[in-house]
Parts: C-alpha cells; structure tokens; sequence
C-alpha cells in the first residue's frame, strides 16, 4: 500500500519529495482517524481519499502560498536516466501525457483508469458528483488524443464535435 | 445519463461511459445502435478512443520508484507530538486500528507505545469527543427509525447503567433521537444516545456510572466540539454535538428533568 499512496502522491504532486510529505501526513490523518475506517470502508480508498483531501486543503495551497507554484511537467514524475528500456520509454510517454493534463482531470483519469476505480468509487474519493466524473474523463481523453502519435492523429480529419 | 432524443448525437461523456463499460444495458444498446447508423457518432467514438493508453501498466511501473524502506522509516520515526492527543481512545480502539494497519504494512507498534504511556489522563470525556468527532451526518443515515427497537436499546441501555431510560425521558428539545447504545471504555460503560439535529449535525447523549462531577452544568471545548457535562448522585451526563453551548444547555436541563438522579 506504501507504493501505491506514494504514486498517488506523485499523480497530484508531480513532484517526489512532495509525494513523500503527502504520504507521511496522510498516514499520521489516517492514524487519528482509525476509528472511522473501523466505519468499514476498503482501507485503500480510505486513504487514497485522505490524501486528497489533504493535498487539496493543506499541501497544495501551502505550495501557491509559499509562491513556490508547481515545476514544469516536462521535469518531473518521470524515470531516472538510465532506466532506457524500451518498455520505460512508453511508459515514460504515457506518464508525461497524463502528467500535462490539468490537476482535476489527471487525478480523475490516474484513479479510474490507473487504479481501476468505478465512476462512483472516483466520486466519492474526490467528493465530487459523477457526472463531474464522467466530463473530466471524456475532456481528459480528448486532449490525450490530441497529442497522441501524428501518425494516430492522421487519420481523424473527420470526428468534428457534435 | 438518460439519452431520451434519437436526433442529438450523444454527449461525450456518454460515449466515455460507453468505453468504460459503466453504462447500463440500455443505454449500451443506444450507443451501439448508433454508431451502427450514425458515421459521426462512431468517428466521435474513435477520437475519444485514441485517448486511451496504458495507463496501468505505464504507472505501474512507477511503483518500483517509490522509496518503501524509507517511508516505512520515516513511518517508525514519527514525532510523538504528531499524536499525543489520541491518548484517550480505548485499547479495544487500539487493537483494531492497528489490525488494520498491520495489513496495510504500515508500522503502528511504536504510536501504540506513545499512545498507551498517554492513556487514562483525560478521562471518559475526552474519549467520547475522540470518538463523537468522527460523525457525520451520514454515520446515522441507516439507523432503524422504529420506535419497538429504539425502547428495546433504550431499555438494554438503561439496565446496563442502572438507570430508568424511556423515550420521553431522553427527548432532546430540536433534535432527533436515532440510537441507544453501550460503549465500553477500558471497562466503564458509557451509554451513548445519539441524535440528529437539523442544523448541527450528530450529537450524543453520553452517561456513564463513574460519578465526576456535581450537578451544575459546566462547559468545555473538545476537539472542536461543545460540551456540557453535569452529575447527578449516581452518574456523570455529557452532552456533546457541534451545537452552540446556549442551545446544549437547554438540551441539558431538559435531559437532567426527564433522567433525575
């Protein structure tokens, strides 16, 4: 689990001492909150859900207070140097992609998609309706595809909205 | 989600869901009628489609890169202060917590030191705010309403803490009665009644035998949330809820009328 919250703390992050502040704290949340998870909830989005919040509430506005704002996408969340193989270089691709979307739409489509989470599950881990759900995924897909490979890319002149 | 005009091409949204496999059977079948008959919708289908990626494996990847052996120190190395003021949750409260988090691999003997050396300072009531602090609104949605069961664990309650409890007797003024039930703090019972008040949210009516007080209502904060507390020869009472302490006090003469010592 200490793998999969880290991760998630990069995802919102994208930056990994930060990442490992956010794992800390959630922890320590986690901790002073047990007895709501005895509540019965899976302890994965438990926690998963406590990161978020605490990333929105605290981490995050304490990063735009500081004026520190957050690192280009391009420098970040992405493999160590000599890590080439060919496998970590598609990879390295897909992370960069989702790491280019906006906040809201990269968290919503690394918990649907990444940690294979329902519509519903998402939602209630963002707090937000499902419906908000549904136009991060469908606005997120839209702007993947756009920088997608040209050679994918080629192929839809036609696919004009609505 | 509904797509009720044959006419206007679906949402994105719908088409995303399509994708997903998290529409229903009907709606699938819409979608699937129209990409059969409308080219536009499927050209839509195959541009949303070339967002896709390999998301999972892609990520999976990162959890190679994550420093476990130093989260997990880092973990062990937590500051006492970070949680002296669990102090007063029982050990029972402990031992589940710390199940759980054994499971999630995240080391938790060494808070159970601080936290056992803290225990027993603060007493009943700072125990109940630890545990009244984790209502929501929500925690109450599926209790029974029924009036046969709340006398039931009303009657069970009161037997268990020598005292006559009856509806009428714990009707709180504006708020609604949802739960009578026993907790047990480090072998004090604590009877907990709990209601929901409209505007507030939860709060409890807490009695336990181990007589603390006098019976001059007195206040405290705990938590973030108000407390009025009060004894009567027998038992010590405590109101407790994100009331204002005006609208508590009311509550408690009320509740010190219906349950005289």
């Amino acid at each position: 689990m200490l793998p999969r919250l880290w991760r998630y703390g990069l995802v919102l992050s994208r930056q990994k001492h930060l990442a490992d502040d956010l794992v800390q704290a959630t922890c320590v949340r986690a901790l002073e909150r047990a007895e709501q998870f005895a509540a019965g909830t899976r302890l994965d989005r438990w926690l998963l859900s406590i990161m978020h919040s605490i990333w929105l509430n605290e981490l995050r506005s304490q990063r735009v207070r500081q004026g520190q704002g957050f690192v280009d996408a391009e420098h970040e969340l992405s493999f160590d140097g000599e890590t080439e193989a060919q496998d970590h270089v598609l990879a390295a691709q897909v992370i960069k992609r989702v790491n280019a979307l906006p906040e809201a739409q990269r968290e919503t489509v690394f918990l649907t998609y990444v940690e294979g989470l329902s519509y519903k599950e998402t939602a209630e881990i963002l707090h937000i309706p499902v419906g908000t759900v549904m136009s991060r995924l469908a606005a997120a897909r839209l702007k993947l595809a756009e920088t997608a490979t040209p050679r994918a890319m080629s192929d839809k002149s036609t696919g004009e909205r609505r | 989600m509904t797509h009720s005009n044959a006419h206007s091409p679906p949402s994105d949204e719908l088409l995303v869901a399509y994708l997903d496999g998290e529409l229903d059977r009907d709606q699938r079948q819409q979608i699937d009628h129209l990409l059969r008959t409308e080219p536009p919708v499927a050209a839509r289908l195959d541009q949303l489609k070339c967002g896709d990626m390999p998301f999972r494996q892609a990520f999976d990847s990162v959890l190679d890169e994550a420093p476990t052996e130093r989260l997990q120190a880092m973990l062990n190395a937590l500051p006492p202060a970070v949680s002296a003021h669990r102090a007063t949750m029982s050990r029972r409260g402990f031992l589940a917590t710390a199940a759980s988090f054994v499971v999630a691999g995240i080391a938790a003997d060494r808070l159970f030191m601080q936290w056992h050396s803290a225990e027993s300072e603060d007493g009943w009531r700072a125990s109940v705010a630890e545990y009244m602090v984790l209502y929501t609104p929500q925690t109450l949605d599926h209790l029974s309403s029924d009036p046969t069961s709340h006398r039931a664990q009303l009657d069970s309650v009161g037997n268990q803490l020598g005292l006559s409890l009856t509806a009428d007797a714990v009707t709180l003024p504006g708020a609604e009665f949802r739960r009578a039930q026993i907790l047990d703090y480090e072998g004090v019972l604590i009877g907990q009644l709990t209601y929901m008040d409209a505007r507030h949210g939860p709060l409890a009516l807490c009695i336990t035998t181990e007589r603390t007080g006098s019976a001059k209502l007195a206040t405290e904060e705990r938590m973030g949330l108000n407390v009025v507390y009060w004894s009567s020869a027998s038992h010590a009472f405590m109101l407790i809820g994100k009331n204002p302490f005006e609208d508590l006090q009311i509550m408690a003469r009320s509740a010190q009328r219906g349950l005289p010592a």
